[in-house]
């Protein structure tokens, strides 16, 4: 079943690959990568994004909740501006927010469970930083958005989910357009429950690499602004379809032959009206951990084998709940560039994958795209993408 | 075809519920009777004060079929069994046996998971093991139960479901969000069915923030009352919702007719059950909302049969569903949040 394309008319995001898009185009595609920055090498290997001073002189943590809220705001401010929308145009639409995290809407107040845990009495206003912790919310209340909310915690899939739920949205009518994507903050107790699954990689990720050892975490947000075609405003991309699925396998571990992914993937280009064999290039969850990339990979040798793949968490580390809306992002920009960026990580070749992701920057024709998101609980989601018209 | 070309009916075939007033839906229509009474427990909570009796709306502990094998059983936390056996209840509803399972398309089901407060227990034990530990204490077994997507992914591997799944988080507006999740998917074709499931358990955070925030131990939850008198609850709702014009035709309690994420009025229905919990000011903003087309309207609520919870009106539209399955008089259930951010559902 086909359905109606929609534009991506803005787009912002904030990883170790760059604050904003314009540094990330730098990062992805000029190899620069001066923001990246992995803290405390022996007991927090994650990329950590450098708050800025300025950043934390705007946000009041009281009233707005913790950093997925501030990365949001950041995100979803560049997103609007570059849609060519100011605030004050937002109250004069019906705008919907659906974004998606893993940490945020989670109960992780770190000051107020160790002084609990440590039989101390600590106020409980620190509870009520868990209700705003919502980012959806935060983020609909902040621009004082008129429409619908939803927030996705989907694991690493509820970026790329909330952007189906967008399209959801515009095809019913519910609104004029949508906030969407993603935001997370790695914290040292997530970095710990990744760790103690044996996930967690001791160097910098190396997606679908020989020698890859496993995930490193980021912080991240990536947000879009998906419209309906007769938006006034210049597209930057189409939306061309979503699809879901689910491996029914294992809690942590991705179905061996891509079960749930092949659902999503078919059900996305289906709704696009496209082949496996119609796209140009797969954006890769790669994560780099042996099975997740095994998993990606045997699909794409079985139902795309002469499409590009890129991965490009060697970038941004895995951003969790950010990382669909981020890497949404990243395809963009490759359709906009008609560029792909090196896998960064990626040297040797696995044969039990039999393939090799992009190892430079590559250019070419590239007209439509998949970006791929597996999670844990085997949930997937594929955006399909296509370059705008 | 496009997305939405068909408008496919939506119907509930199957509910299930758990609250303090006992396990399943029967429980809920005694209390709806007026036969069954909640079971309000008092936890006491230490405050630098002293201690204090906080009432909670407590469901009792979760029965699980005898054929859930105790391995399964044994790596559920307390919340999964909460979804699971409310889950059970509305498939065996819907389809007469909890192993119907075999005999659908596993890709053709979704699932749908809506909880304002996510797995509490699970990410408290994690959380408080890691602390007390420092990240040697973090069990691998305990971190994955404690996130979000935790209990959409049991139910997928316990039931082999391989359709869609999504877990949504958004407070008071998690109910009617996750239901227009449902009838988004059902109404593209992307499923034929889906399970929504919907409530948040009690946690030792929830007591403790009556206790501290002097907000403790009114004389008993009165929803239809401006003053605060919210006393905590436990309790969720499952439904087993389905495109009506599937061969066999499913069971059917009510249509979906309409779900509102952001509605401008209150869609005319005969009966207009409101969401209100006993927070200070929320009934006459629920009453001035529902009445604002026609004053002649009485809001209905019953949160003082399972509780004050941010995800409560999942029992509301459980007992809207199981309502008009008896008297056929349509119901729109009113989600309101503290910022008069509206979300309806409405049932025929």
């Amino acid at each position: 079943m086909t359905r109606p394309p929609h534009w991506i008319t803005g787009h912002g995001c904030l990883s170790a690959a760059g604050v904003g898009v314009l540094e990330t185009i730098e990062t992805l595609l000029g190899g620069d990568m001066r923001r990246a920055s992995v803290l405390d090498p022996e007991e927090t290997r994650f990329f950590k994004l450098s708050i800025q001073d300025d950043w934390l002189r705007r946000f009041d943590f009281r009233r707005n909740g913790f950093m997925p809220n501030l990365f949001a705001l950041l995100a979803a401010e560049e997103a609007i501006a570059s849609a060519g929308l100011t605030p004050t145009d937002l109250k004069k639409l019906r705008v919907g927010v659906c974004l998606g995290s893993t940490v945020g809407c989670t109960n992780y107040q770190e000051e107020f469970a160790l002084a609990y845990n440590l039989g101390k009495y600590p106020t409980a206003e620190a509870l009520f930083d868990f209700y705003i912790n919502n980012s959806s919310q935060f983020i609909s209340r902040y621009f004082e958005c008129q429409g619908p909310v939803q927030m996705v915690n989907n694991a690493c899939t509820s970026g790329s989910d909330t952007v189906g739920i967008a399209a959801n949205w515009l095809d019913a009518d519910l609104c004029d357009l949508v906030i969407c994507g993603g935001t997370e903050v790695v914290l040292s107790k997530i970095y710990s429950g990744f760790r103690s699954l044996m996930l967690c990689s001791p160097v910098v990720c190396k997606p679908f690499d020989k020698t890859r050892q496993g995930l490193t975490l980021g912080d991240g947000a990536g947000i879009l602004i998906l419209e309906k075609t007769n938006s006034p405003r210049a597209p930057k991309a189409q939306f061309l379809g979503y699809g879901a699925g689910s491996d029914a396998f294992h809690p942590t571990s991705p179905h061996p032959e891509a079960r749930g992914l092949q659902l999503a993937a078919q059900t996305a280009l289906s709704q696009a009206g496209l082949l496996a064999s119609d796209i140009s290039f797969i954006n890769a969850h790669g994560t780099g951990t042996p099975h997740n990339d095994l998993a990606e990979g045997r699909w794409v040798k079985q139902h795309a084998p002469d499409t590009r793949l890129v991965a490009t968490k060697g970038y941004t580390g895995h951003t969790l709940g950010a990382a669909g809306g981020l890497e949404a992002i990243f395809t963009i920009l490759s359709l906009i560039e008609q560029r792909l960026p090196p896998s960064r990580g990626f040297q040797e070749l696995d044969p039990e994958i039999g393939f090799a992701p992009t190892s430079e920057v590559e250019s070419g024709k590239y007209e439509t795209a998949l970006s791929f998101s597996l999670g844990f609980g085997g949930t997937n989601s594929v955006l399909c993408l296509g370059r705008a018209p | 075809m496009s997305a939405h070309a068909n408008n496919i009916p939506v119907v509930i075939s199957g509910v299930g519920q758990l609250s303090a007033l006992g396990q399943g839906k029967a429980a809920l229509l005694a209390g709806l009777a007026g036969i069954q009474k909640p079971q309000i427990n008092i936890r006491k909570v230490k405050t630098s004060k002293g201690e204090m009796d906080i009432p909670i709306y407590q469901a009792p502990e979760v029965v699980l079929p005898s054929d859930v094998p105790e391995s399964v059983s044994r790596r559920m936390s307390r919340i999964s069994k909460m979804y699971f056996a409310t889950v059970l209840e509305a498939v065996e509803d819907a389809f007469g046996s909890k192993h119907c399972f075999a005999r659908l398309d596993p890709t053709r089901i979704g699932i749908v998971v809506g909880t304002a407060l996510g797995c509490l227990e699970s990410a408290n034990r994690y959380q408080r093991r890691v602390i007390l530990e420092g990240p040697t204490g973090a069990s691998p077994s305990i971190f994955a139960s404690s996130i979000q997507n935790a209990i959409a992914s049991h139910l997928s591997i316990s039931f082999g479901i391989q359709g869609p799944t999504s877990t949504v988080t958004t407070m008071e507006q998690t109910t009617i969000g996750a239901f227009r999740l449902a009838y988004d998917w059902i109404r593209q074709g992307i499923v034929d069915q889906v399970i929504v499931t919907v409530g948040d358990e009690m946690s030792d955070y929830q007591p403790y923030a009556m206790a501290h925030l002097g907000l403790a131990a009114p004389e008993r939850l009165n929803p239809r009352s401006d003053a605060c008198t919210s006393v905590v609850g436990e309790a969720m709702a499952s439904f087993f919702v389905s495109r009506e014009d599937l061969t066999p035709a499913p069971k059917k309690y009510c249509e979906i007719s309409d779900v509102q994420l952001f509605p401008r009025e209150c869609p005319a229905a005969d009966r207009y059950l409101a969401s209100a919990y006993g927070a200070k000011g929320q009934w006459s903003r629920y009453s001035k909302w529902i009445q604002s087309g026609d004053a002649s309207r009485e809001p209905l609520c019953h949160a003082e049969l399972y509780g004050s919870s941010f995800t409560g009106s999942a029992v509301e539209v459980a007992i809207g569903a199981l309502l008009i399955s008896q008297d056929h008089r349509s119901t729109v259930c009113v989600q309101m949040t503290d910022r008069d951010e509206v979300q309806t559902i409405t049932l025929r």
